[in-house]
């Protein structure tokens, strides 16, 4: 194999990256924008592959390159540790921990994360009760929560294992 | 064929000895100690694969990489198999908000539950001051006469996501 060849699953990040941009620049949605980058390196890959054995590895890798790639934009939207950086970046002179309280806190975090999963129909206000809506969230919830069992031993980062 | 097998097999490898140190003592720093043990697998693995493959190949008739760009096309698969895991290990090491109202929504039942309900579990020791102690952990900021102060490896991270974010027209995030 060459080393251009071996290099075609990287080939197909930088495609999905470009046409993840350009559709999110042109006002399309995170998510569509992301799925749109994801299928163009996709195709990009799978037709330079061909019908191969090396087809296998070449989506896989693409795969897990995209995989990495949607979790880095994810990290940029949500990602509590990525806005704390980012406060104190605007902050010269550093923040006390109130300081850091008062630009960023639980009341927003929830907010924002209520309004997210109630726009995406994961949860549903009825009579001013919240309700499970679209069970996706809730399986990778439960995903996550028998992975933290099996790798860590424990449900919650405030469990003692 | 050796892509997949190695590529993946030392992936495997590497993710069954970090279950087993896991298993012995949760390290201090979960994310470093992983990268470790990862990276020093693969390191092992193209180290042997140089020095032993083609005797594999001819003992065993295993397929065996050949050229660097076989060696590449490996390392590539393994590379993007490591980030992959340290990516989704970042979410068991941190409750995920999110995650966390879906399962307490989810366990109230058929009762459902107000929003009164949530601020009985949402707080600032949970969501917010564990976060700023991994920044501390993770070196990323350091703490001086009671303030916070971003790192060089902090700062290069939020002007990397600070770019990116400019680059897709998106606001703060979190």
């Amino acid at each position: 194999m060459t080393i251009l060849r071996a290099l075609l699953p990287l080939a197909g990040l930088l495609i999905n990256a470009a046409v993840q941009i350009a559709v999110c620049r042109a006002g399309g949605s995170l998510l569509r924008s992301i799925f749109a980058g994801f299928t163009a390196g996709f195709v990009l890959v799978a037709y330079f592959s061909g019908i191969a054995p090396i087809l296998t590895g070449d989506i896989l890798c693409y795969g897990a390159f995209g995989y990495c790639y949607f979790h880095f934009l994810n990290l940029g939207e949500t990602a509590r540790r990525i806005r704390l950086i980012r406060e104190l970046n605007e902050s010269p002179d550093g923040l006390t921990e109130a300081e850091f309280l008062a630009k960023y806190n639980c009341r927003e975090i929830l907010v924002v994360r209520m309004e997210r999963l109630l726009v995406n129909g994961q949860i549903v206000s009825r009579n001013g009760r919240y309700f499970t809506g679209k069970p996706a969230l809730l399986v990778m919830a439960r995903m996550i929560t028998l992975l933290k069992l099996s790798v860590l031993g424990r449900k919650s980062e405030f469990e003692d294992v | 064929m050796s892509t997949l097998i190695w590529g993946g097999g030392s992936f495997l490898l590497a993710f069954l000895l970090h279950l087993a140190v896991w298993r012995i003592r949760l390290p201090k720093r979960q994310t470093k100690t992983l990268l470790i043990i990862m990276f020093s697998v693969l390191g092992a693995a193209l180290v042997m694969l140089k020095f032993f493959g083609a005797g594999l190949a001819a003992r065993y008739g295993w397929p065996v990489p050949v050229t660097v760009g076989d060696y590449l096309h490996l390392t590539l698969l393994n590379v993007s198999l490591i980030l992959s895991y340290m990516i989704t290990y970042s979410a068991l090491e941190a409750d995920s908000p999110s995650l966390v109202i879906a399962l307490t929504v989810a366990g109230a039942g058929a009762e459902g539950m107000t929003e009164d309900d949530f601020r009985n579990f949402v707080n600032d020791d949970r969501l917010v001051k564990p976060r700023i102690k991994d920044l501390v952990l993770d070196k990323m900021a350091y703490l001086e006469n009671g303030r916070y102060r971003l790192t060089f490896k902090g700062l290069m991270l939020a002007r990397l996501f600070i770019l990116y974010r400019n680059l897709l027209g998106r606001g703060k995030g979190g």
